[in-house]
Parts: C-alpha cells; structure tokens; sequence
C-alpha cells in the first residue's frame, strides 16, 4: 500500500528553517548576556524541531515499511487457489 | 562584554520571527495531523481488505481441508477396491480344435482401479498442496493485519509526540512573544512616561544611521538584561530604592557606541552627528557644534524596571558669538541620572531641581543630579577654564572647589536614596565623595581662544580614557577629596 507522507519531510525543513531565522536574527540583534534568557526558547524550539523531525522521520520508515502489504495482490492469490478447489 | 542595541524594531521583529516559526511547527503539526489521518484511512482499509481476504482464506482453507478429507477417503475407497481386486483373473479359452482350457491373464478392472487410486492419490496431494498454500497465504494475512494493527498504534504515538512538541514549542512561543511584548511596552512605556515622548510616533528620535526618523524609538539601547529581569522587577514601584534596584544593574561599560538622541536637558530633543551645527536654547540659548560623540554607557534605575537604558553623549565644542569671546563654558554630560517629566532648564539656579542628562551650557552651569533615586555611571566632561570654580554642593552645603582649567571624568555616580557617591578623576587622580549633591556648578569665565584649546585637548584625554563603571572596585582606592 501507498501512503502519502503529505510532505512531511519538507514541512519539519520549514520549521528548522524558520527557526534558524529567528536564532539568527536573535544572535545578530540580541548579542549580549541575556542570551541564556532566551536561548531557553530557542533550546526548546531546536529540541521539539528535532522531536518533530524524528516523528516525521519515524513516520516516513512507517509509511514504506507498508509499501510491502497488498490486499489486492493477496486477494488475487486467494483467487487462484479458490479456484483450485 | 558586547552589547546590542536593541529596540522595539527588534523586539517585533524577533516576535514576529518566533511567531512565524510557531505558526510553521503549526503547520507541521497540522499537515501531519491531516496527513496521519489520511494514513489512518488508508491503513483502516487496507486492513478490512485484508481481513476479508483472510475470511476468503478461511473460507478456501477450510474448503481445501474439507476436499483433503474427501480426497483421503476417496484414496481409501480406492486402496480398498484395489485391494479386492484380483491382479488376475483366469479366464477359459477355447482353441481351434474346439478343446477349452484356462489362462491366467491381467484384470482390467484391477488395473482400473489402480488408475482409480492413482487419480485419487493425485487429487488428495493436490488438495493438500491448495490446503497447503491457503494456509500459508492465511499466515501472510495474518501477518499483513498484524503490521498495519501495529502501524496504527505506532501513528497514534506519534501524533501524539509530534502535537505534544508541537504543542510544547508553541507553549514556549508564546511565553517568548508575552515576555517580548511586555518588553516592548515597557519600553514604550518608559519612554512615554519618563522622556514624554510619543512611544509610537516616536518623534525625535533617529535610527542609528542618523537622520532617519523612523517611527520607533531606535536610539534607546535596550538590554537583554533588563528584558530578562523585567518578570522579576515587574511590581517594583517606580520610585524603588537604589538597594532595590542594585542586583539588577549590570556593571557594564560599552564603547563605540556613537548613535542616539541629543539630550538636552533631560528630553530628547535634536540628534545630531559630529559636526553638525546645533542651535538650542536653553537659559538665553546657545550653539554649538558637535564635536564628537562619546562612547558612554550609563546605568539608571528607572521606572517600573531597571535598566540601562543608554543614550549617546555628544561631545560639544564652545562656539564664539562671533566677537571671538566663547559666551557659555561646554561641557560633556553623559545622562547620569534618571530622566523625567521636570525637564526644561530654566536657569543655573534652579539646574540643581532639574534631572541630570543633557548638555548643558550657560555662564553658570548646573548638571544636577536627579532627585529620585537612580544609579548611574558615565563620562562627565567638564571644562573649567582658569579663573573659573567648579563647586560640588555636598551634603549639608558643604562644597570643593576643583582646581581651575581642569577637567574631569566621572566615573560613577551611585545614587542611594537621596544619598549619593560621586566618583571623578581629575588629572590623573581619583577623587570620590559621597553625600547628597544638589549639583555640579560650573563658574565659568569668559574663556579665551587658548583656554577653548585647552579645554579640546582636556576633553580629548578625559574622553579618551572613556567611562568606567567599575566605582566600586575603585572606591577602595579612592580618595575623598569631595565630602
């Protein structure tokens, strides 16, 4: 069976991104001790993007660990040998 | 210790940024929710096609096993016929010459039901052959459902971790964008409360570059730090008391900062840039030229929070007033104290009731320091040509006289309470005083082209040796000279 992963892979790649953008922007602008204050959010953010990329991960290895499976084909099969009968 | 400059641009900017990427993990959460329910879909169905087709399976399994027993029985009825079957029959011939006899020939009923079992045998191995195969295919059914039953838990387990950080993130977002929006209004607040500017239209204030006005009040440095304390100092009266302000107050000192507003007299009123011309009034008014600006880095316990807010220093040279007599001493005020509503310099005399900040020029200058409680470091050039006084008013009016044509630097001023502790180097020296000063007064003089040169050159050397804010490491070494 086919399962469409709706892109996932290239959704969790916006997040990171997105998130790179506001670290960036937060090292460019926000260069001074109080990093730590908000480097609090960006540790979260990095640690659920990355949660979120192992779940789209582990969701993609689910989706083709099924490619295999084939009602049809095994229907057809029984077909035969009912016929066999 | 490097420090940003941080405005209200940057901090909606940031908040936007955070929010587009909460609104992205929201997407993603979203998409994979839509995307783990159409899996969900896809496996539901496949697993009902699945477990039909096993039923089918059973079904052909059960139909083979049936033809299995039937095919054996069927063997063994044949066995058993061939069994009873003679291999031979003997059979009585007649010959040519009419004489009879027997002979022993092969039984074609024997040899039929041998072909009989044969054909039984072939059914029954074939048989059990589709048996065979309908049980095999039922153990790959079987197997098939037991994965995609498994897909289905191991998809709900996942949606759930990916909503659960999903969730998470947007839990930290908005905590991020709460603290960045009360950091920004508390920064508008400050600067419509206590500088009386227009937070949003944020008139008189320039970007960095100088000359832009943009609507944001670009000019005031912001802190993490004090983004960062501002949670803890939220219920801090406006009017806390230095002790109370202190452990937030960074002891830091940054150079090179050369943008910002000019203060004058506690309100923002012009920028400027080295070398402009600048034409204000200020008790008979005054020019001058900016001459440079000077890297400065104050502190200040103000308001609702504790920050250090930071305005850059510009650097004044006398002008003549065109008879080539310098009408009004100059000096250097990096903002020392806290900067309010009671702006408006009227006169020397009462400079001592006005808040300190600004530039401040006249035949008697005044940089007063602020009434209400305030911590503050900086650079404070003052030029005293010859003949003039520089008097400290100290606590219980008691007051020093600073040697003439000098100048000097403040190195810090600590305000506690009511009470403060001045720290100055003059000429190389360190003198610090502490009591409650109602100001600096210069006694200026008319000065000369020579005392204006020399005035440059001290201003260079003090401006050279910059602000530090290290008071009270110096304090152990330093001398009261001011009392």
């Amino acid at each position: 069976m086919r399962i469409s992963d709706g892109n996932m892979r290239e959704l969790a790649d916006s997040v990171r991104e997105s998130l790179s953008a506001v670290k960036r922007a937060y090292e460019t602008d926000w260069n001074d001790p109080v990093h730590d204050s908000f480097y609090g959010y960006i540790a979260e953010a990095e640690k659920r993007c990355a949660a979120m990329t192992a779940v789209t991960e582990r969701f993609g290895q689910l989706c083709e660990s099924l490619e295999h499976i084939d009602a049809h084909a095994l229907s057809d099969e029984c077909g035969m040998l009912e016929d066999m009968l | 210790m490097a420090k940003a400059n941080v405005d209200t641009d940057d901090i909606i900017r940031l908040s936007d940024g955070i929010g587009v990427q909460a609104d992205a993990m929201d997407s993603v959460t979203e998409r994979f929710c839509r995307s783990s329910d159409a899996a969900e879909s896809d496996i539901s169905a496949e697993l009902g096609a699945l477990e039909s087709v096993e039923r089918r399976v059973r079904a052909g399994e059960q139909k083979a096993r049936l033809k299995v027993v039937e095919a054996q029985r069927e063997v063994s009825e044949r066995s058993a016929v061939l069994a009873s079957t003679p291999r031979e029959i003997e059979v009585t011939v007649t010959d040519e010459n009419g004489e009879s006899h027997t002979e022993t020939r092969p039984n074609p009923a024997y040899e039929a039901a041998e072909q009989a079992l044969e054909a039984a045998r072939n059914r029954l191995a074939e048989c059990e052959r589709v048996l065979d195969a309908f049980t095999a295919l039922g153990n790959r059914v079987c197997e098939q459902e037991e994965t995609l039953r498994g897909a289905l838990k191991k998809l709900g387990a996942l949606r759930s971790e990916l909503e659960s950080a999903g969730n998470s993130l947007c839990a930290a977002a908005e905590n991020a964008r709460a603290v960045l929006k009360k950091a920004g209004n508390a920064l508008n607040a400050y600067l419509s409360e206590n500088i009386g500017m227009d937070a949003d239209t944020g008139g008189g204030y320039v970007r960095r570059d100088y000359g832009k006005p943009v609507s944001a009040p670009h000019s005031v440095t912001y802190s993490d730090s004090v983004y960062a304390d501002m949670g803890e100092f939220r219920d801090i009266p406006r009017r806390a008391s230095y002790d109370d302000a202190r452990p937030r107050i960074m002891d830091d000192c940054s150079e090179g900062e050369t943008e910002g507003v000019f203060i004058y007299a506690g309100r923002p009123r012009k920028t400027a840039r080295t070398g402009d011309s600048v034409e204000e009034r200020a008790g008979g008014g005054t020019k001058f030229e900016v001459y440079s600006l000077a890297p400065v880095c104050e502190k200040m316990a103000h308001g609702p929070f504790f920050t250090n807010f930071r305005y850059a220093a510009e650097m004044c040279t006398p002008q003549t007033d065109g008879e080539g007599i310098m009408p009004y001493d100059a000096l250097l005020f990096v903002p020392l104290g806290g900067i309010g509503k009671e702006t408006g310099l009227k006169n020397a005399e009462t400079a001592d009731r006005q808040l300190s900040g600004g530039v401040f020029f006249g035949r008697k200058v005044t940089a007063a320091f602020p009434s209400a409680p305030a911590d503050c470091a900086g650079t404070m050039l003052v030029n005293v040509p010859k003949g003039a006084h520089v008097t400290v008013l100290a606590d219980g009016g008691s007051r020093i006289e600073l040697p003439v044509g000098s100048a000097f630097a403040v190195r810090g001023v600590r305000a506690y309470g009511n009470k403060y502790e001045i720290m100055a180097e003059l000429a190389g020296r360190v003198i610090a005083g502490c009591g409650q000063p109602s100001g600096l007064a210069l006694l200026p003089e008319k000065p000369s082209d020579e005392d204006a040169d020399e005035f440059m050159r001290r201003v260079d050397a003090a401006r050279r040796s910059t602000c530090d804010c290290g008071v009270a490491a110096d304090a152990g070494s330093a001398s009261k000279s001011i009392v």
